[in-house]
């Protein structure tokens, strides 16, 4: 079972999830357990730690082992703010819905996959090509791709590999080839990286 | 274990895969024949050609050999020549061959040297120019190049190795960005340590048993192993693919998390 967790489950969550659809049976986590018509979806408490790790065994057992875990990150706000105005209420929830939601999904889901010899998780972040006023955003960001590397050297022997995925914001969808790759069989030996399939942009 | 999914955009295409006499070449081609793609198989030892052409007929995928040595213009034209004949125009190049001595650069003879930058580099390079005018024709093209982990970071005793694939991450880059569109485009894979017989060589540089090396190597990766040629191949098909342009100009490390 494919698993994607995020703060809230948005148009391009939506999207993103129906493309992965051919990996497996998919299943939405997020704060209001709410997803699109048709769609497998479940409350996860991403607030809090022991939270995350109660819903997710409660999810797994109610819809089967995750092999592959996907965290999306969040809208990126309309309109920038400048770093002398990053106010500790946008940054700390910058943090929460992006970093927290990645780390917390990927806490609940890394023992099970550990324990079970086989996972794949991807972390799917934003590429910000002008970063300019989204200090905050851009750290965040930063932040979950190098989780991914480092988690990926205390979860490798047990057979996870942990990967990040950047997109231009607003494009998850373009996110979906690179997660298929990593959560194949063909993806196996890449893992601790972070990925940008941008097409030349990169 | 997740369905596989298939690669969309393979099936029936011609591909050329250098250096496809054995290990990664052989994997790559024997992947490519599996999803459907008519395969010219090269290699610089005719026999070893031959039967990997004959291992992927067996396998039922078209193929045949075309002997060459990469880093000859005038073979390659010859080469490429052939293959149009009997496959059509080459819409997928792999440029995976690849000679690689292990060896103090104090210690290297400049003849040595200047083969591993003449296969290593330039033999990409030649390849590419002569199939590139056809698949930009045909806006249709892939330009495939497997560099290595060696060409990101620094290694011991592969000091011209190192600088030929840290040219082909850049090369490609810059081959993209030149010629690169939906219709054509050049990635490439850098590969880390690999179950190749090439381990035979890194084993006699440092001087030690072949299982030793590999255990050594094994401690090495974040997964705990060394990776199979079929995982590259399998990082090469997605690239080859419709799904691949996403990874235009850039270069992929498959290396179970390797970071030497």
């Amino acid at each position: 079972m494919l698993v994607s967790a995020a703060a809230a489950v948005d148009v391009g969550v939506a999207e993103l999830a129906q493309s992965l659809g051919e990996l497996g049976p998919t299943l939405l986590l997020s704060p209001d357990g709410k997803g699109p018509p048709g769609a497998a979806a479940a409350a996860v408490d991403l607030a809090s730690p022991d939270g995350a790790a109660r819903d997710w065994l409660a999810a797994e057992a109610e819809h089967g082992p995750a092999e592959v875990l996907v965290t999306v990150p969040s809208p990126v706000p309309s309109s920038p703010t400048k770093v002398g105005d990053v106010t500790d209420d946008l940054w700390s929830a910058c943090l929460r819905d992006n970093l927290f939601v990645a780390a917390r999904a990927a806490r609940a889901a890394a023992p099970g996959m550990m324990e079970r010899g086989f996972g794949r998780i991807a972390m799917v972040t934003w590429r910000l090509d002008d970063p300019a006023g989204y200090v905050a955003v851009a750290a965040a960001c930063g932040a979950v791709r190098h989780l991914a590397r480092t988690l990926a050297s205390e979860v490798g022997e047990q057979g996870v590999t942990v990967n990040a995925v950047s997109v231009v914001p607003g494009r998850l969808a373009d996110a979906a080839p690179a997660v298929r790759l990593l959560c194949s069989r063909d993806g196996g030996f890449v893992t601790s990286e972070a990925l940008a399939p941008v097409g030349g942009l990169a | 274990m997740t369905t596989v999914p298939a690669l969309r955009g393979l099936d029936g295409r011609v591909a050329l895969v250098t250096g496809a006499g054995q290990g990664i070449g052989a994997a790559i081609a024997a992947r490519l024949g599996d999803e459907g793609c008519k395969v010219a198989v090269n290699s610089l030892q005719p026999a070893k050609a031959a039967a990997t052409a004959e291992r992927l007929r067996g396998g039922g995928a078209v193929a045949h050999a075309f002997p060459g040595d990469v880093a000859d213009a005038s073979q390659v034209n010859d080469m490429v020549a052939g293959v149009e004949e009997a496959l059509g125009p080459v819409e997928i190049l792999v440029n995976n061959a690849a000679y690689l001595d292990m060896e103090r650069m104090v210690d290297q003879d400049p003849a040595i040297w200047s083969r591993m930058i003449d296969v290593d580099l330039t033999g990409p390079f030649v390849c590419i120019r002569r199939v590139l005018a056809g698949m930009l024709a045909a806006a249709r093209g892939r330009i495939v190049t497997i560099s290595s982990i060696w060409g990101l970071v620094g290694a011991k005793g592969a000091t011209a190795y190192g600088a030929a694939k840290g040219g082909l991450v850049e090369m490609t880059r810059a081959l993209d960005a030149e010629v690169g569109s939906a219709g054509v485009s050049a990635s490439a894979v850098a590969p880390g340590i690999i179950d190749t017989p090439q381990l035979a060589s890194d084993a006699g540089f440092a001087g030690i048993p072949l299982d030793e090396m590999k255990a050594r190597y094994a401690t090495q990766d974040l997964i705990g192993r060394i990776g199979t040629p079929e995982e590259i191949a399998g990082v090469v098909a997605f690239l080859a693919s419709d799904d691949g342009t996403a990874f235009r100009g850039q270069t992929l490390p498959v290396t179970g998390g390797r970071s030497e």
